[in-house]
């Protein structure tokens, strides 16, 4: 019975001890293409000293903003599904290395409304400590919402509904081979998958920390605000983008936010009173926040330029990156 | 509770540490913990059907109390019907109700009459038809004097429930398996760590293979209108080893689970995939089934005595019951009754007892001849098993027809083509480890004790690594329905 029980224990703490190592050193490796682009803004921000101005967003801010037709002296450290959590903790962290001149945030509006990626992304990404983690979900209890939930009702049930999110957060965040086994899975039919995330690291990099979704020469499809007629910002996203204009503030940096735009098939279809409530919360924020250059409105550009729904094409960021140099950021 | 859950992960070792630290010094207390640890197991999945599983213990024991002081055979077989018509009728109500209800209204409606009876909302308990065959086995036997009727309740009450096998097999014999509850058990080393190999095997099988060819067989299954001959062909070899992942697994996780705790049971599956001819794939697959129809119904019924044609009549009688029995549906029965018509061949030329050895015994390679047909029967194999997975006869009728048309020619094109590629380098790999360990009682008994520990250990791990990472979206299994 000892000799069983030592012997099984002795293989599955070697199983463990070999998976934990894995998980822990192996990311690029087995990880979906996502996370090269978060891994490279998380490099950047712990290991890069140069003063470059700073993009911080999701993924529609990490194709629009290319600082390599933009302006060589950007650096865009959007990733996708980013919200202001995740902009909040980039910057902070940021911070306490250098403080950049400029920065440019830029959210779609459907990732003011939920952080669909914050247990995926977020937290099985490694960005935040344990102490940052227990931050965000006291702030989640004390505005009682569920913010990575996307619908009306989002609301800790009880206390036990807390403590059950609180322990799959730390989960999530402990490199449990569990919680990757869908990203192992498909390693193991797409052996090519390493290669392409090493790939997608090296070109975020070659390019100012820009890259590209969307291939198509046209999209006509709807993005996902087009298809849903309330605009319903998330208190605890609220809550960070509040933090994060707060932190700009305080380091005296010069800020622009800037709503990429949507293409113009979503644009009509948006609902007018999607638009009434979007511009509602931002016109309180611009209140707040008077010193922020505000360019939040929603608008469009033709489909053509458009590589999939939501992102702009090659075509898209050259039209964009002209228009913003020559009357946004001139 | 299923084998491959988070929940049975943790239930095990709680359950096997105090069983062999806490109540090791005694056996009723021993017994008395399997019978908790069985009646948590199944109440884990719907407690209200605890009931019905006490119910039945209560019946065949009261039974098996009679009979042993009965001596009047006019009372016996009395006492025998009780058991057999309690046990059987719960089966046929909760499985066969609705079945014979729908058959019967569409039989009146056909000859013009309009019967208004509508279904019942049923739920089938997990299991039934496992352990009504077990606690049958207990009275015919006890009846038959072939068993001493158990006075000890707990004993028995572990019998019946006894979780490894409780909802899906091996349907164990009483006279096998009920001994060894009245002995003692002492903690054996070298079979506990060939329970822990066979339940990794289980696992693999279940959670790597048939939840993955779940996926696939499912698809085509169900979108059967959209796909060509030559996809569906794939789809029914991917639920050819969908079935035999999931039951033979399922089997070597109980039986893996059972040796851990000190107790033996029948082997289930002795690899039918490498059967010659169809009586080896079914003196090979779901052994304790067919044994058990064998014992019960095919001898009662007068076996092979009585000529040829008595010989055909029991054969046919008893596949078309196995059919029934896997499920209240004609696509049963015709299976059923197609595994007749393959083996009729066999007995009209007495040449069903042909293979009785493992193919290749003590070579590495079969011979040209024993390929070809160990091909055939495979083939004949999975067109019955079209008929056991379609939704109805006509399903199966529609599925056939388009794999027997041009389209079979055509190359298989679907979603997910990488994946579905990665499960069949894995049925391979399946089939190539179960070949080298065929002599054995399960894929990996044998080959691993050649193996330096080094090796051995890296095997399990990398096992355990499929297990965890490649496991296909959860599949309840298979047999739980029957």
């Amino acid at each position: 019975m000892k000799n069983f029980t030592y012997k099984t224990a002795l293989v599955s703490l070697l199983f463990i001890t070999i998976m934990t190592l894995f998980i822990t050193y192996g990311k690029m490796i087995y990880n979906s293409p996502e996370y090269p682009m978060w891994k490279s803004t998380m490099d950047y921000i712990s290991t890069n000293t140069n003063n470059h101005n700073i993009i911080i967003g999701d993924s529609r801010a990490l194709v629009s903003f290319s600082p390599k037709q933009l302006d060589d002296n950007y650096y865009n450290l959007a990733v996708g599904g980013g919200t202001p959590i995740e902009g909040y903790y980039f910057l902070k962290k940021l911070l306490t290395k250098k403080t950049p001149k400029k920065l440019i945030l830029s959210f779609a509006p459907c990732h003011l409304e939920c952080a669909e990626i914050f247990y995926d992304r977020t937290l099985k990404y490694n960005l935040l400590s344990k102490k940052e983690i227990d931050e965000v979900l006291s702030i989640s209890k004390k505005l009682n919402e569920k913010f990575y939930i996307p619908d009306e009702n989002r609301v800790y049930t009880s206390t036990t509904d807390y403590y059950k999110e609180y322990l799959t957060a730390m989960v999530y965040s402990s490199n449990c081979f569990t919680v990757y086994r869908p990203e192992l899975s498909v390693l193991l039919y797409t052996p090519s998958r390493p290669f392409k995330n090493f790939d997608t690291y090296k070109e975020i990099n070659t390019n100012g920390g820009s890259y590209h979704f969307g291939t198509a020469n046209s999209s006509s499809q709807l993005n996902i605000e087009s298809t849903t007629s309330t605009f319903l910002p998330s208190k605890v996203i609220n809550h960070y983008l509040n933090k994060t204009l707060d932190l700009t503030t305080q380091y005296g940096i010069e800020v622009y936010y800037i709503t990429a735009p949507f293409n113009l098939s979503s644009y009509q279809n948006t609902t007018s009173n999607y638009i009434t409530e979007y511009n509602l919360y931002f016109n309180k924020l611009k209140q707040q926040h008077p010193n922020i250059t505000w360019y939040s409105d929603i608008s469009f550009l033709n489909n053509n330029c458009f590589g999939d729904p939501s992102h702009l094409n090659t075509k898209g960021v050259q039209e964009y990156s002209k228009h913003l140099k020559n009357s946004i950021l001139k | 509770m299923v084998f491959n859950s988070i929940d049975f992960a943790i239930f095990l070792p709680i359950v096997f540490f105090l069983y062999w630290l806490v109540t090791n010094s005694n056996l009723k207390l021993q017994n008395a913990l399997i019978v908790a640890a069985s009646y948590l197991f199944y109440g884990w999945w719907d407690w209200r059907f605890l009931s019905l599983i006490l119910f039945s213990t209560i019946v065949d024991y009261s039974v098996g109390v009679a009979l042993s002081k009965e001596e009047n055979q006019a009372k016996r077989k009395t006492l025998l019907w009780i058991s057999i018509l309690i046990n059987l009728g719960f089966l046929g109500f909760f499985k066969y109700y609705n079945f014979f209800l729908d058959n019967f209204v569409e039989a009146f409606s056909f000859f013009g009459t309009k019967i208004n009876a509508s279904s019942l909302d049923i739920i089938l308990p997990v299991g039934i038809s496992f352990y009504t065959f077990q606690t049958l086995s207990y009275s015919i036997d006890v009846y038959k004097r072939e068993l001493e009727p158990t006075k000890d309740f707990i004993a028995f009450s572990a019998f019946v429930s006894f979780f490894p096998q409780l909802v899906a097999g091996p349907i164990e014999r009483a006279t096998d398996l009920l001994p060894q509850f009245y002995k003692k058990r002492t903690f054996d080393y070298t079979k506990a760590v060939d329970g822990m190999r066979q339940i990794l095997w289980g696992l693999f099988k279940k959670v790597v293979i048939a939840d993955n060819c779940a996926e696939y067989a499912n698809l085509f299954f169900n979108n059967s209108d959209q796909y060509p001959g030559s996809t569906l062909t794939l789809g029914a070899i991917f639920f050819t080893f969908q079935i035999y992942g999931d039951f033979s697994g399922y089997s070597d996780i109980a039986i893996g689970t059972s040796r851990l705790f000190g107790f033996s049971l029948k082997q289930n599956f002795n690899f039918p995939y490498f059967s010659r001819d169809i009586a080896e794939f079914w003196r090979r697959w779901h052994i304790s089934l067919s044994t058990w129809f064998r014992d019960y119904l095919y001898i009662p019924l007068g076996g092979s005595r009585g000529g040829t044609w008595m010989k055909i009549r029991n054969t046919f009688i008893i596949f078309i019951v196995s059919g029934f029995w896997h499920g209240a549906n004609w696509t049963f029965i015709i299976w059923g009754a197609l595994n007749a018509l393959y083996i009729l061949p066999l007995l009209l030329t007495k040449n069903n007892r042909n293979n009785l050895e493992t193919v290749a015994q003590g070579k590495l390679l079969p011979t040209l001849k024993e390929t070809s047909l160990i091909l055939i029967t495979f083939i004949l194999t999975v067109f019955a098993w079209i008929f056991f997975r379609a939704n109805n006869v006509s399903h199966a009728i529609s599925i056939i027809s388009e794999i027997l048309s041009p389209t079979l020619f055509t190359v298989p094109f679907f979603l997910g083509m990488s994946k579905a590629l990665m499960t069949i380098i894995f049925i391979v790999f399946l089939i190539l480890i179960e070949w080298v360990g065929r002599e054995g009682q399960y894929g990996i008994s044998t080959i691993l004790t050649t193996w330096n520990r080094p090796v051995r250990y890296s095997f399990y791990c990398f096992l355990t690594f499929l297990i965890l990472s490649f496991s296909g979206n959860e599949q309840e299994f298979i047999y739980f329905q029957f």
